[in-house]
């Protein structure tokens, strides 16, 4: 027997009705009364606050534009939805362009999300695809440039501003 | 001028109480626990930690008990 084998067999098992080890990251094992927290709405100034709070939470276009552009070759980017305060949009991050590099874009997202406290909806489309989509009259990028949105990059010829 | 961001990030003291604030008032329904609110808002557990004592201690955020979720009925 080698020592490597002798030494596996000598390791402690742990007994099963112990249960699974302790882990504090995972999400399966918790203690059980770990306390949750969540707002009290009971405040008066809830609403005033929450209003307040959304409304300046959205972060600076020239900012966006410079971490945005790192992603990859964008040729369009439209900000709506959570970024100008509509409630009723389809998507809050429409992203057009080619090359793009799914890691910076994910890094991208988490971070916009910790940074306003929600969770993102976005659209990525490649180039051609945008510009077939567009001029078959397709509803949904119709949609989101007929609503009010603002163009982060906008590098598409034909495009208004 | 000053951005939108830094300007509620000083005006709530800090990045992590004002994150924290965001993340709640975006979603006022939702109960999280101290690992989630970490993980979402890419911040220390330990800032997390400070600053959601202070903003219990201002009665803005309350706490909800997990095992208080599981005690439903069972429908026989």
């Amino acid at each position: 027997m080698t020592a490597k084998k002798r030494k596996s067999k000598n390791k402690k098992k742990r007994p099963l009705h112990k249960g699974l080890p302790f882990d504090k990251t995972s999400r399966l094992v918790r203690p059980r009364n770990s306390v949750n927290y969540q707002f009290n709405t009971a405040l008066p100034f809830f609403g005033e606050l929450r209003n307040l709070v959304l409304k300046i939470s959205p972060p600076s276009f020239p900012r966006l534009e410079k971490s945005i552009r790192k992603i990859g070759r964008l040729k369009l980017v439209a900000a709506t939805g959570v970024f100008l305060n509509l409630n009723n949009s389809r998507i809050d991050l429409l992203l057009i362009g080619d090359d793009i590099d799914y890691k910076k874009l994910n890094n991208f997202i988490k971070n916009l999300e910790a940074e306003m406290g929600l969770e993102l909806r976005y659209v990525i489309m490649g180039t051609d695809e945008f510009v077939y989509r567009y001029n078959m009259f397709d509803r949904f990028t119709r949609d989101i440039l007929d609503s009010p949105h603002k163009k982060v990059i906008n590098k598409i010829k034909g495009l208004a501003t | 001028m000053p951005t939108n961001d830094k300007i509620i990030d000083s005006l709530f003291g800090s990045k992590t109480r004002a994150r924290l604030l965001k993340i709640f008032l975006h979603n006022p329904a939702l109960s999280l626990c101290l690992d989630d609110i970490s993980a979402k808002t890419k911040l220390p557990k330990n800032n997390v930690k400070k600053e959601l004592a202070a903003l219990l201690n201002l009665k803005i955020i309350k706490t909800v008990h997990r095992h208080d979720r599981k005690k439903k009925k069972i429908k026989k």
